[in-house]
């Protein structure tokens, strides 16, 4: 425990909490250890199956212990890499972790027999049998084993690709998976940073991503970079690449070349996964093969290793070049704790086969490497089958020819995948003649697509028969995936280009990205100009997946263009299409060009405004901006858009420090504009361009104004600074008559204009803030932003007094800066005499607390103070896809982290820091302060994103240092509020989510973000001439507040704000429906029916009486509208609940 | 001026601390050896010919080799710089070194940039002048300065007594033929960089020991393949290349009697050190969340006594075979 980590004891959970549970320590000894039973009947009776499915046990320790990855061999033998050293290698201990290759010989379902065909590895992360040995992922490496006396144990190792990193090792070089092109896809994860020295040059990949290599050729070559954790990998029919995340929360991956996902380091721009929201997952296969029923074929199974289950997506196309991914109910699950399924597989028999980690903690991250708990010992393979189905028949590959191969090969089960496996280990000229031979009887363009993805693996591609594909085919998804078999080798085939120039104007955005992609692999001078038409001529905006893939190869292939744009030429076909690539490359080479063209009235849609307004913003010179800010005083322009060219405006002067050229006072005439916006622009530009005339409307505004405008108006007499505005600050921040809210602004303003005044008159001023301590917090926010600012308030309140309630707000505030301000903590604790205590527990502590969690807590009041709204965890943490961003999704947290782990998180927040929601400090060089995360980064300016989202851009020329923080972003002490039943309840509802059970969050489609509507004068009468339908209006001074549904997707009328209506409480809901095409959208609804009010826009919906559960049917136009429900409180409805169905 | 003409300067005034490459290469009872480098110094470790080739070389007894080679590594030091910058991976070799205080350093690097020649091979910033410059002449010049300054930081770490540095050129790149790619260019590249190495063994007082040349040069090896992509040396090219390392100091080791078993000793402690200076889990141990689990860094150390005692048995093997 730290020494030196301090809570604050104030009517807190803390000492009361300890000193009771103290006592029951001695009887806690045994209760401690929640460690599930290993025996294999008992873990198997917790498995959750649908029906007609049926689980069995393939292996289990002792035939293979900790299994980590697997792959089958094409005689149906499973070839499984354990690994009881991981997490991390003890001194004394050998490098003893196995390949062990599992047999069913006698066809029953069990294997029996286990060989161990190497067992001197050091924490082996994959494993991929092929090439007559297996190849396999140890740490550094990709080693090759081979068998070269027939005794079934390696005798030859050779070391194929060196240099991966192992900076974590559940980060390590994994997911080791053959592609219908014959090569071997790998990926590595966050913290890993690879340095491969190739036959073709160095490779290097620095962080998570996904890599090719090709054994024939030897090349490796990185296909795709981010995602955190990126555990599965399988591809679909048409050879397309999707990626699970073990630590992402956006479920299922679209995986294409060059594209970025979260967490690559410096990237300028990411792209989305397709399930945000979802669990993480180790492991993707695909559904297939006769014995597997037809309602589930095809689609993919992601087993999610800390929610004890494997869930299930169903892909389909969007029209879009990524796909829609739907989340169906779970394959398998089991209330086993210690049941991790991390990686599946479909199996020669057609049954699917699932490796269990078998653990009751996992990783290694957040719990101590030596933690007793881990297991080292156990790990089991599981079979599920449908037993009133046929199995599959497993092919004897070594019968068949190679026509019979070539026809049988493709990317998506078993009996494909080998046979395109086997095929590439023939001769070569006999393996090309039978893909030949099968092309000639083909019958669809897929099983045609599959016999060219075949050519690949044999080292001969048929680029002519690729090409007639992806220019001919009926099919998008054909045309796509045949466009991917010209992508590898795009280079040495020469209609590559004609191909793709064909292919950018394709009607599926899909195809139009591979096009883009066969571009970017081309050494043409007009790959650029090709990709740009990709953007064009699409009924819908090109989607985001698209987009990058054009602004990818603009800055990739920027040689190219840039050297007609410097001679003065436009290469493309319009100025819009120069200023998109100017605008991805960041240059400002070709400015006079994009220029010229604006002058003339060339960028007067809306779109092209902003386009040209962001780019002047960060790259336009002085008189790029001054040709901005001319259009922005065009009196035609609608207001909106002049606030968009004002706002840019105001970027170049904050970034850069430049503004347009002459006199610049005329902006302060839009200080009397209407619109919110421009006054907001107009305010904060009269303060950066220094216009004195100004100082006057805007102190009126800051003191008269409401809301954003007084804000408005604050940041720019802040800009404009000098003594008037100091003054001006620091008496009204004095003046008592003043709102609380208004003061503490004006303090907050003045910090950053001069600190040390600031900080004596803070010292003066918080006591004032007694009664509304939340206000002061703005005030100590802005002092920890800057280092020196910092001082200045620790030396102003050593001589002061503060009340408790504003020093505990300060308290929270300094502890939670990433700046770790001790003497200032020490400072304020002083001022308000309030004693340290310690947050950190002993052992015999959390026994106690651990043991009063599981026999006292109850989760579902547990719930209820999870969702109050004084702690604020939903701001910060979803569970699933509702709630905050900030923090790490909480879906599984309870089927993953044990008690100790959360009540230690919760009570000491920094202690242990979920990957990738480490905070990064940066400072710059005026001292100012921001800590967050990295939002984007590129070679001018860094975002950084705080705790409350706001996203802030940094000039990387003003930045001093930039460093990764080792405090957590959550405050401690945010639980000093709760009882101590209420903690332990909260605990307890924390250690149940994800778990089988009522806090596990399902795939059921119910609506979960609302908005409730506050009490309002209006309601209680005017119900009585309108009836409820005065809810469901758009009343304008109606105010709705954010509210999210509890994990089982139902609102809890206790929870929601009383409405008042003629005696009558009311808890109302309003949110979003879109109704599809058919005009009709039907929704099932839990809760007493008869206290129920639905409307659809303000039109009512009818409600069977008398029921607990109606279904009610939408009838309206397609598209969004707004649903409002209501119920009445206080006559037995509790909850209401709203499913979407088909 | 260039970073190479001061480190010549420097080097000069300390060619008589160090020793000159005119006499005959010694190694000394209690001798610590590292061998700095890249791909091709970090496999080495696997099959241990070059270290049983020191070891058995001379009578000095009680001579430890320690193996830094980083796959994919530059003299910038960009893949020992896990979340850094390659200063950072600069300066964990210079830590390194400073931990062993060797009396001698073998360094070989060249083979990474003579590969990717018009590719971006250092993300070191000014390593490369920004543009389109990843041609072979800027490639050299950034290679040269590189490696005067990465000697300095070296030779400085090592501390006084340091009496040699040795500088190694990368033994040739094989044309092995489809589907492998064409290496005939690549070679000629290395052939740039091995003599550009020469150069500043030269004008550093440096030995060079010229694997390029000594392995068939720019004629490459095409027979039988020594490598197994064209680029890394198999078990039987390491054992030539430990011949000729043996030859260039001017030792013969006809004398020797069966080393096999002192090889894979050698073997068995170069696994042993791996945990012990480059562990996984850095992160955890050392890095950013070493608040988390840096508790468990007090295991790293306990290695120390086990290298210690195979290196005892890995001097009586030694002996066995010079007897």
């Amino acid at each position: 425990m730290r020494p030196n980590s301090v809570g604050y004891n104030f009517h807190s959970i803390g000492y009361n909490l300890v000193v009771c549970l103290f006592a029951t320590v001695a009887m806690a000894q045994n209760g401690l250890r929640d460690i599930p039973s290993t025996k294999v009947e008992d873990q198997k009776a917790g498995f959750v199956l649908p029906e007609g499915a049926e689980i069995n046990l393939y292996a289990a320790e002792p035939m293979l212990t900790k299994p980590v990855h697997m792959n089958w061999d094409s005689q149906g033998r499973l070839w499984v890499v354990s690994s009881p050293l991981y997490p991390h290698i003890a001194p004394g201990q050998g490098e003893i972790d196995q390949v062990v290759v599992l047999e069913d010989t006698d066809g029953d379902g069990a294997a029996d027999k286990s060989t161990v065909f190497a067992e001197n590895l050091h924490i082996p992360t994959a494993v991929l049998p092929g090439d007559g040995g297996a190849y396999v992922a140890n740490s550094t490496d990709m080693i090759f084993l081979k068998d070269t006396d027939g005794d079934g144990k390696s005798d030859h190792r050779e070391v194929v690709l060196s240099g991966f990193g192992t900076e974590d090792t559940h980060h390590l070089l994994h997911t080791f998976r053959w592609g219908p092109e014959g090569m071997i896809w790998m990926n590595q994860s966050i913290y890993i940073h690879t340095h491969m020295e190739t036959p073709y040059g160095i490779r290097r990949l620095l962080g998570g991503g996904m890599w090719h290599y090709h054994p024939e050729s030897h090349r490796a070559e990185v296909y795709m970079k981010g995602l955190v954790n990126p555990w599965g990998h399988a591809f679909d029919e048409y050879g397309q690449s999707f990626l699970t995340d073990g630590a992402g929360r956006e479920g299922i991956n679209y995986g294409y070349p060059r594209s970025v996902y979260v967490s690559s380091p410096g990237a300028p721009r990411i792209v989305k996964g397709l399930n945000p929201g979802q669990p993480k997952h180790c492991g993707l296969e695909v559904l297939s093969g006769g014995h597997i029923p037809e309602e589930y074929r095809g689609h993919l199974l992601a087993p999610d290793f800390r929610g004890h289950r494997i869930n299930r997506f169903q892909l389909s196309d969007n029209g879009s070049t990524a796909y829609a991914s739907d989340q169906q109910a779970d394959l398998v699950s089991n209330t086993h704790r210690a049941f991790r399924p991390i990686d599946v597989k479909m199996g020669p028999d057609g049954a699917i086969y699932v490796a269990d980690w078998y653990n009751p903690i996992i990783q290694h991250g957040e719990v101590d490497f030596r933690d007793e708990r881990r297991d080292h010992e156990h790990g089991r393979i599981w079979r599920i089958s449908f037993p009133g189905r046929p199995l599959d028949e497993k092919p004897d590959f070594s019968k068949m020819s190679e026509t019979e191969l070539a026809a049988m090969a493709g990317p998506v089960g078993w009996n494909a995948q080998m046979a395109s496996h086997e095929l590439r280990q023939r001769d070569a000229s006999s393996a090309i003649a039978g893909v030949r031979q099968a092309l000639s009887a083909a019958e669809s363009d897929l099983d045609r697509l599959h016999l060219v993805q075949a050519s690949l693996a044999v080292g001969q591609p048929l680029a002519d028969e690729a090409a007639a594909l992806a220019t001919a085919s009926e099919s998008a998804d054909v045309r796509a995936g045949a466009l991917r078999c010209l992508y590898y080798h795009a280079a040495d085939y020469p209609q590559s280009q004609a191909v793709a120039a064909q292919a950018v104007a394709d009607p599926h955005p899909r195809v139009r990205q591979w096009a883009v992609s066969v571009l970017a692999q081309l050494p043409y001078a007009d790959t650029v100009q090709l990709a740009l038409r990709a953007l064009e001529g699409l009924e819908q905006p090109a989607d985001d997946y698209l987009d990058f893939a054009v602004w990818s190869i603009c800055r990739e292939h920027q040689h190219k263009w840039l050297t007609p744009v410097s001679l003065g030429e436009n290469p493309f076909d319009s100025p819009a299409q120069l200023l998109y690539a100017m605008r991805a490359a960041k240059t400002s080479e070709g400015s006079d060009l994009v220029l010229d063209a604006f002058a003339k009235g060339g960028f007067d849609a809306p779109a092209d405004l902003a386009a040209i307004a962001d780019w002047v913003a960060r790259s336009g010179d002085r008189s790029a901006l001054t040709q901005l800010y001319q259009k922005a005083q065009d009196s035609a322009l609608p207001a909106a858009q002049r606030s968009t060219l004002l706002a840019a405006l105001a970027n170049a002067a904050q970034l850069r420090k430049l503004r347009p050229e002459g006199d610049l006072s005329a902006v302060a005439g839009f200080l009397k504009s209407e619109d919110a916006g421009t006054f907001q622009q107009a305010a904060l530009l009269s303060g950066l361009w220094q216009i004195a005339a100004a100082r006057e409307p805007l102190q009126q505004a800051f003191v008269k104004g409401q809301g954003g405008r007084s804000v408005a108006a604050l940041d720019g007499l802040r800009a404009l600074g000098g003594d008037a505005a100091g003054q001006f600050l620091s008496q009204l921040a004095s003046d008592a008559g003043q709102p609380a809210g208004q003061r503490a602004r004006a303090i907050t303003a003045y910090v950053k204009m001069a600190p040390a005044p600031a900080a004596r008159l803070a010292a003066k001023v918080l006591p004032a803030f007694e009664q509304t301590p939340q206000a002061s917090a703005g005030i100590f926010s802005a002092f920890l932003s800057n280092k020196a600012a910092t001082t200045h308030l620790t030396n102003a309140l050593k001589a002061a007094t503060l009340p408790e309630s504003v020093a505990l707000v300060g308290l929270q505030k300094a502890s939670s800066a990433a700046t770790k301000p001790d003497a200032l903590l020490a400072a304020i604790q002083k001022a308000g005499s309030i004693q340290p205590m310690k947050m950190a527990l002993s052992p015999e502590e959390m026994q106690a607390m651990m043991q009063a969690v599981a026999e006292r807590g109850d989760p579902h009041r547990g719930e209820a103070v999870y969702r109050k709204a004084s702690l604020q965890c939903q701001v910060c943490h979803a569970i699933g896809d509702v709630g905050g961003i900030i923090g790490p999704d909480l879906v599984s947290i309870g089927a993953s982290a044990p008690v100790d782990y959360l009540i230690e998180s919760m009570l000491e927040p920094s202690k242990k820091i979920k990957e990738g929601y480490h905070t990064t400090l940066i400072t710059m060089k005026n001292g100012d302060t921001h800590a967050g995360a990295i939002a984007s980064e590129d070679k001018s300016e860094i975002v950084i994103r705080d705790a409350a989202g706001n996203e802030t851009r940094l000039a990387k020329s003003q930045v001093k240092t930039n460093q990764i923080s080792p405090v957590s972003l959550m405050p401690p002490g945010l639980t000093m509020q709760l009882r101590q039943d209420e903690f332990v309840d909260l605990i307890r509802f924390l250690s149940e989510l994800g778990k089988e059970g009522d806090f596990k969050t399902t795939p059921v489609p119910y609506l979960r973000k609302w908005q409730v509507l506050q009490p309002h004068e209006r309601t209680r009468d005017a119900i009585g001439h309108y009836g409820e339908r005065i809810f469901a209006e758009d009343f304008p001074s109606y105010q709705w507040t954010p509210f999210l549904a509890s994990v089982d997707g139902s609102l809890p009328l206790a929870e929601m704000p009383k409405v008042v209506g003629r005696g009558r409480n009311y808890g109302v809901a309003r949110t979003m429906v879109t109704l599809p095409e058919s005009g009709e959208l039907k929704l099932k609804i839990d809760g007493k029916s008869n206290d129920l009010h639905v409307f659809l826009g303000e039109e009512k919906v009818e409600v069977p009486q008398d029921a607990q559960t109606v279904e009610v049917v939408l009838k309206a136009k397609p598209g969004e509208h707004r649903l409002t429900v209501c119920g009445v409180q206080g006559h037995g409805l509790q909850r209401m609940r709203v499913e979407l169905l088909d | 001026m260039s970073r190479l003409y001061l480190y010549l300067i420097l080097s000069l005034s300390l060619i008589h601390s160090l020793h000159a490459s005119e006499a005959s290469f010694e190694l000394r009872d209690g001798d610590r050896v590292a061998l700095v480098g890249a791909t091709f110094i970090e496999r080495a470790q696997h099959y241990g010919h070059i270290e049983t080739a020191l070891l058995t070389g001379s009578e000095a007894q009680d001579v430890v080799v320690r193996n830094l080679g980083w796959s994919g590594d530059s003299v910038f030091g960009d893949s020992r710089s896990y979340f850094g910058p390659p200063q950072e991976g600069r300066e964990r070799l210079a830590r390194a070194i400073g931990e062993l205080q060797p009396t001698v350093i073998f360094v070989c690097y060249g083979t990474g940039p003579a590969m990717s020649v018009g590719q971006r091979w250092t993300e070191e910033k000014g390593g490369i002048a920004q543009g389109h410059s990843h041609d072979l002449e800027s490639g050299l010049e950034a290679f040269q300065n590189g490696y005067s300054q990465m000697l300095e930081s070296i030779t400085a770490a090592a501390g006084e007594g340091l009496r040699e540095v040795v500088l190694v050129t990368p033994p040739p790149l094989e044309n092995i033929g489809a589907p492998l790619p064409d290496q005939v260019e690549n070679n000629v590249h290395l052939g740039h960089f091995a003599q550009a190495i020469q150069k500043l063994a030269d004008a550093g007082g440096h030995r060079c020991i010229d694997l390029y040349q000594s392995m068939g040069g720019q004629d490459g090896v095409v027979a039988q393949p020594l490598t197994n992509n064209g680029v890394h040396y198999t078990d039987a090219g390491y054992r030539q290349i430990a011949t000729h390392w043996a030859e260039a100091l001017g030792w013969s080791n006809d004398q020797v009697g069966d080393t096999e078993a002192l090889r894979a000793k050698t073997i068995e402690k170069n696994r042993l050190f791996f945990h012990r200076w480059r562990p996984a889990n850095e992160t955890y141990l050392f890095l950013f969340r070493k608040h988390e689990q840096g508790n468990n860094a007090k295991e790293i150390p306990m290695y120390d006594p086990l290298i210690k005692e195979l290196e005892g048995e890995i001097e009586e093997l030694r002996k066995q075979v010079r007897d």
